[in-house]
């Protein structure tokens, strides 16, 4: 049996749209709202500048530059920490059923289930990929959770790197090959 | 759109949160790294503020403008970073998670689409372009849009295991 397009494209708009994380929809926000700002002193300037540029040359006052700031006297203002810290610990359930934390340098075998726990500084949006391919993405609270997926290793997998991002730092797992 | 054009915050704000997580997704789903994602995604709208002013030239739909706008910025990305900056990993192996495990593998597939034929598709089956926004989109002919959204049908059949 063969899809038809529509079932086909069906299917895949399941997966939907996916929700950017906060902090980049606050820099959207931020940004416009300082572009608009400027755009809008340019516009006054505009506004009244043919009548300044005519004032001044008849005065023939040729206005000093305005001053730079002192570097060194500047005030750092605003939080600072825009991205949450965030923290990454990794078990690996056996299949024999019991569950240990994940170890770089051990090989391990097809059925074992790698699970990931995170705890943020403050709540945010993470994203983990397993070789540059989204494995899920979603809001996480403050504090320590789990992330509600898990990844099953299979027979004959190469080695791979997953990546959490969303923190102050992307956070990278190299993982070995599976057991042959 | 008229209203954004206007200087309108709040019209901005809704054009923003009607499109932001469509947008978002296909940023990512091209870009294959948040970090890249986030910052395609930024810059689109950066640019749709500031090219608001050619909104009246433009004849097709706002959404077929907005993913334009989204394609000169993967493409003007991409020329900047000729090379890959990362290589992750080649070998696509498939997730299993219980209740995810038919999402993700639709995920590798599309993963594994060249991109010429993926951004065509996601328009298509996502977004809900037809051939002539796609074209507009993605500043190809029709013609062309129509045989890449079929040849990545095909591929995605093959690549989940159904023959065409």
């Amino acid at each position: 049996m063969s899809w038809s397009d529509d079932e086909l494209d069906a299917r895949f708009r399941e997966l939907g749209p996916i929700d950017p994380p906060a902090r980049v929809e606050q820099a959207v926000l931020t940004t416009y709202r300082a572009e608009r700002q400027r755009g809008a002193r340019r516009t006054r300037w505009w506004a009244v500048g043919g009548m300044a540029a005519m004032a001044a040359l008849s005065l023939l006052v040729i206005a000093e530059p305005p001053a730079r700031g002192d570097p060194a006297a500047m005030v750092e203002r605003g939080a600072g920490e825009v991205r949450p810290t965030v923290e990454l610990k990794v078990a690996v359930r056996l299949g024999a059923g019991t569950t240990e934390r994940f170890a770089a340098d051990r090989r391990y075998n097809a059925g074992d289930t790698l699970m990931f726990r995170v705890r943020t500084s403050a709540a945010t949006t993470l994203t983990l990929t397993r070789a540059g391919v989204v494995v899920w993405s979603g809001p996480v609270p403050a504090g320590e959770s789990d992330l509600p997926v898990g990844y099953q290793l299979e027979a004959g997998e190469g080695p791979a790197i997953f990546a959490l991002t969303g923190g102050a730092e992307v956070l990278r797992l190299p993982v070995p090959a599976v057991s042959p | 759109m008229d209203a954004v054009r206007d200087g309108s915050e709040p019209a901005y704000i809704t054009l923003f949160e009607r499109h932001r997580a469509a947008l978002y997704g296909y940023a990512l789903r091209m870009t294959r790294q948040p970090e890249v994602a986030d910052d395609v995604f930024q810059e689109t709208f950066l640019r749709v503020h500031r090219a608001r002013a050619t909104w009246a030239a433009h004849h097709g739909s706002f959404k077929s403008w907005l993913f334009r706008i989204c394609t000169n910025t993967l493409r003007d990305r991409a020329r900047l970073n000729a090379r890959r900056p990362e290589v992750l990993g080649d070998t696509w192996e498939p997730y299993v998670h219980p209740g995810h495990a038919d999402r993700l593998s639709l995920e590798r597939a599309l993963a594994q689409l060249p991109e010429h034929l993926r951004d065509a598709f996601l328009l298509a089956a996502m977004q809900g372009m037809d051939h002539n926004e796609i074209a507009e989109a993605l500043d190809i002919s029709p013609d062309n849009a129509r045989a890449r959204v079929s040849r990545a049908r095909g591929r995605l059949r093959e690549l989940l295991g159904e023959g065409a």
